[in-house]
């Protein structure tokens, strides 16, 4: 006989139906709801700010070699918000400066990039030994592309690759910093740093400069232009976006640039030019490309770029009145793609004797340093390195800096016997396109300088003090190019060093955030000097004009201008924009909704052309043309000329949780183009994608 | 006549709501003691008469300080004063030593939340007693309750956005979101 249990199973299911039931009646389920919700926004992988006294600590943003002075917000001496703390405002990197250790795809470890795909953490040794195997062969070609030109870092790597057969010190013609590229390669020290001398200038033609933009190193020049009462001139072949403020803002057809520049050349011989001048320019760019241009008539020129004849010859004469207070700089959205189209238009400074003892265009005066000028590695345009020519490429890019394509680098390696090096804080930009990639410490977490730049005269100096823990794995890239080529070295000891040359120069004065000005040679100690910088000090040299440039050395090569026919059909100009990969993802985010720089692959066009194509804005649509596609999004825009594309398109913006090596191909890789902003298309064909 | 199958659905609620309303609380919380004792009242009572502000200060750039520093308290208690276990502890282990004591905070706010002491009491002339009740009068402090899951201390719910909104009203004020979450 069995006992029947008082309690079935079906009375513990009504209990447990009931319990169910009854929780939903208490706090339980919707506070844990609540609860996990906060737990989410608070968890330990979320970066807290540490409790502690409000302080405010004066600096300059280092993230472009403008120098902006800035103030950092800390809480518990941790920085939380960046403001402008000078009249200059703050771009958005400057705004993010404070976020970007805490960039998501910052690296820790040493990484081997296998084919751009998979990458694996090495040791810093492991590299090194890597690299020293191949620079074992005699023969080897090693070359540093930097991407900040003009840090004492950058004077490190000269000398160490002066020391060196086969070594090459490379710079990016991207850079924004180089507003006068092709002048520069005309002088008796090609690549020397030529700056503008603002009190001496009344006219300035920008050939896709972005002056006009009040922000980085060019807004800087911008405005003190402004302050100074000069003429500026914008020539633009895209969207002119902030050109428009310009005194006067000429949109030429993409791909003319220097048919204009040859053209105003032309007419300034013909009309205006005196004979001494006349002499001196035929010196430098040879007779046959004097005899050339002196044959182009303005009609001709007027119909390859767009602008009336009587544009042309009213801007020739403004520029022929202004003399040697007449600039002609040049940009990456100019248009020049060459080194051969940044002569051409480099070259009109001298026509307009600009170069001279009178003139606004100068070598700019060098800030003090512990390297002699005749120790240092040439500077060479990465467009002179051929194809297939390096073994050891590094590239410095512990510094945000202008982004070509990875694919436009890795061209430059021999194949099967080469490696690409890249310093940098986070795996992004050129690290994807890297054989091993080695991290770098973020500014904020190491005393780091804001770099001279070509383009300004008067020598400036600025430091921004360390004040985060550096993270471990991160490589002094300094102490690393030291350990490699037996030069042992430091960043901070540069930087000391940099200091003690400035101090015992005894040139200058120190400026302060709080307005106080004090002279180099009334400081006792180089101590008292970096302790002044460290505070946000500026050194500099108002009074350093920089030298005239007095002598020319001839082109050797012969140039020419091409003479297109203007364009049937459209027309897609490439205008990239600065990485965006480069910020933190709050910024990126701010950057995409806000609107001021286009984010990744975006293409403006005139609204009659989106009418005629049947597309509107945020519409995505296929880009084809030479030997590739491109889906973009549309964006219409008014200012732009009829039959003109503008593709912006740069390293994708980062994202949360997205593989870096999995950003998809750069515009480069498609196109086939050596990778340069501001390249012209033609023969265009859109559809909707 | 209810049956047996009803009657166990009940039980099953019943056990619930119990569960749910009076052990759960217990459950989510953590009780944790303050590092040492001290004594509200006898700092602000006729003896000494200090006021709120005498510790809690604001600095010179007007945000509030806070829970006073050692340093703080040091100029006072650089030796014991008074004859007490917990003051003795306090000097020899934080006041010689020069370290912070580790306070638990009832009214920490979260992280998200910006409240600006100044503009409550210096400009609107709150009382501290408003939000912080009769903490200044408390001759002890009792152990602080965390929730397991957010970390947020349980005074909080006193403390809560709602009756931030409703002191706002009250009082005519505005209530943007970004005025308090920055």
């Amino acid at each position: 006989m069995t006992m029947k249990s008082p309690l079935t199973r079906r009375d513990v299911l009504k209990v447990l139906g009931g319990s169910v039931a009854g929780i939903l009646l208490t706090p339980v389920p919707w506070k844990l709801l609540d609860d996990t919700a906060i737990w989410t926004q608070t968890g330990p992988w979320v970066s807290k700010l540490p409790r502690g006294p409000h302080s405010v600590l004066p600096g300059v943003c280092t993230l472009c070699p403008a120098g902006c002075p800035v103030a950092l917000d800390c809480v518990g001496g941790v920085p939380f918000r960046t403001r402008a703390a000078g009249e200059s405002p703050l771009c958005t990197f400057g705004w993010a400066f404070h976020q970007a250790p805490y960039h998501p795809l910052r690296l820790r470890s040493p990484l081997h990039i296998a084919g751009g795909r998979s990458a694996t953490p090495v040791t810093a040794p492991e590299i090194l030994a890597r690299v020293r195997e191949l620079m074992n062969d005699p023969s080897v070609k090693i070359a540093v592309l930097d991407q900040r030109p003009g840090r004492t870092a950058s004077l490190f790597h000269r000398r160490l690759l002066k020391a060196i057969p086969g070594g090459l010190y490379v710079v990016s013609p991207d850079n924004e910093s180089f507003l006068f590229g092709g002048l520069s390669q005309l002088t008796e020290e090609p690549g020397a740093p030529v700056g503008l001398d603002v009190s001496r200038t009344r006219l300035v033609i920008s050939l896709g400069v972005p002056l006009l933009e009040n922000q980085g190193a060019t807004g800087m020049i911008g405005r003190e232009l402004r302050k100074a009462g000069a003429r500026v001139v914008q020539v633009e072949a895209g969207s002119p976006r902030t050109g428009i403020l310009a005194d006067e803002c000429l949109q030429i057809i993409p791909g003319s640039a220097p048919m204009l520049a040859a053209g105003l050349a032309a007419i300034i011989l013909n009309d205006f030019s005196d004979p001494g001048r006349l002499a001196k320019f035929r010196h430098v760019v040879g007779e046959r490309y004097t005899m050339n241009i002196r044959r182009l008539k303005p009609d001709d020129v007027a119909r390859v770029t767009g602008i009336p004849v009587q544009n042309l010859l009213a801007l020739a004469g403004i520029m022929a009145s202004s003399g040697p207070g007449t600039a002609v700089l040049t940009g990456p959205m100019s248009g020049l793609r060459t080194q051969d189209d940044e002569i051409v238009a480099g070259s009109l400074n001298i026509l307009l004797d600009s170069t001279g003892p009178r003139g606004c265009v100068r070598y700019a005066a060098p800030v003090p340093s512990q390297f002699q000028q005749r120790s240092l590695a040439p500077v060479t345009d990465l467009r002179s390195v051929p194809d297939g020519s390096l073994n050891i490429l590094i590239v410095d890019a512990s510094y945000p800096g202008a982004i070509l394509g990875g694919a436009a680098l890795r061209r430059k390696l021999i194949p099967g016997r080469s490696i690409m090096l890249v310093f940098s804080p986070t795996l992004t930009g050129f690290a994807r396109a890297a054989d091993y990639v080695v991290p770098t410490p973020e500014p904020l977490e190491v005393i780091t300088e804001s770099a001279e730049f070509a383009g300004w005269i008067s020598p400036h100096f600025e430091l921004m003090r360390s004040v985060l823990p550096c993270p471990e794995g991160v490589v002094d890239p300094v102490a690393f190019m030291g350990e490699l080529f037996g030069s042992p070295e430091t960043s901070e000891g540069l930087l000391r060093r940099r200091i003690a040359a400035i101090h015992a120069s005894g040139r200058g004065s120190v400026g302060g955030h709080d307005g106080s000005e004090v002279r180099v040679s009334d400081l006792a100690s180089p101590d008292d000097l970096q302790a002044i910088l460290l505070e946000g000090g500026v050194w500099h040299e108002r009074t350093a004009s920089g030298r005239s440039i007095r002598t020319f050395q001839p082109l050797r090569r012969e140039i020419t201008v091409d003479r297109p026919e203007p364009p049937e059909g459209l027309v897609l100009i490439v205008g990239g924009t600065r990485s965006l990969a480069d910020l933190p993802p709050i910024m990126t985010k701010l950057v995409q909704e806000s609107g001021l720089v286009d984010s990744d692959a975006t293409v403006r066009m005139a609204p009659a052309i989106a009418s005629s194509l049947g597309v509107g804005d945020g519409d995505r649509v296929v880009l084809s043309f030479g030997g590739g596609e491109w889906t973009a999004r549309v964006v219409r825009d008014s200012r732009l000329r009829p039959g003109v594309l503008q593709l912006s398109a740069s390293p994708a913006p980062v994202a949360l949780g997205v593989d870096a090596l999995e950003f998809g191909p750069d515009l480069s890789e498609v196109f086939e183009s050596d990778g340069r902003f501001g390249s012209v298309h033609h023969h265009v064909v859109v559809r909707r994608g | 006549m209810m049956t047996n199958h009803a009657l166990s659905a009940l039980l099953g609620v019943g056990i619930a709501l119990a569960g749910g309303w009076g052990l759960f609380s217990n459950v989510l919380f953590t009780s944790h003691d303050q590092p040492i004792q001290f004594s509200h009242v006898i700092h602000t009572g006729d003896a000494v008469g200090m006021t709120c502000e005498d510790c809690h200060t604001f600095r010179e750039d007007g945000t509030f300080a806070g829970i006073p520093p050692t340093e703080q308290c040091a100029s006072c208690h650089a030796e014991p004063l008074g004859t007490t276990e917990n003051e003795k502890k306090f000097v020899e282990t934080y006041v010689a030593t020069g370290r912070e004591v580790p306070w638990f905070v009832y009214s920490r706010q979260p992280d998200n939340a910006f409240f600006p002491h100044s503009i409550h009491v210096r400009k609107a002339g709150l009382e501290c007693s408003v939000c912080h009740g009769d903490h200044g009068t408390s001759e002890s402090l009792r152990p602080i309750e965390l929730n397991r899951i957010s970390g947020y201390s349980r005074d909080l719910a006193a403390l809560s956005m709602d009756r931030c909104i409703e002191c706002h009203a009250t009082n005519n004020r505005r209530s943007a979101c970004l005025d308090c979450h920055k």
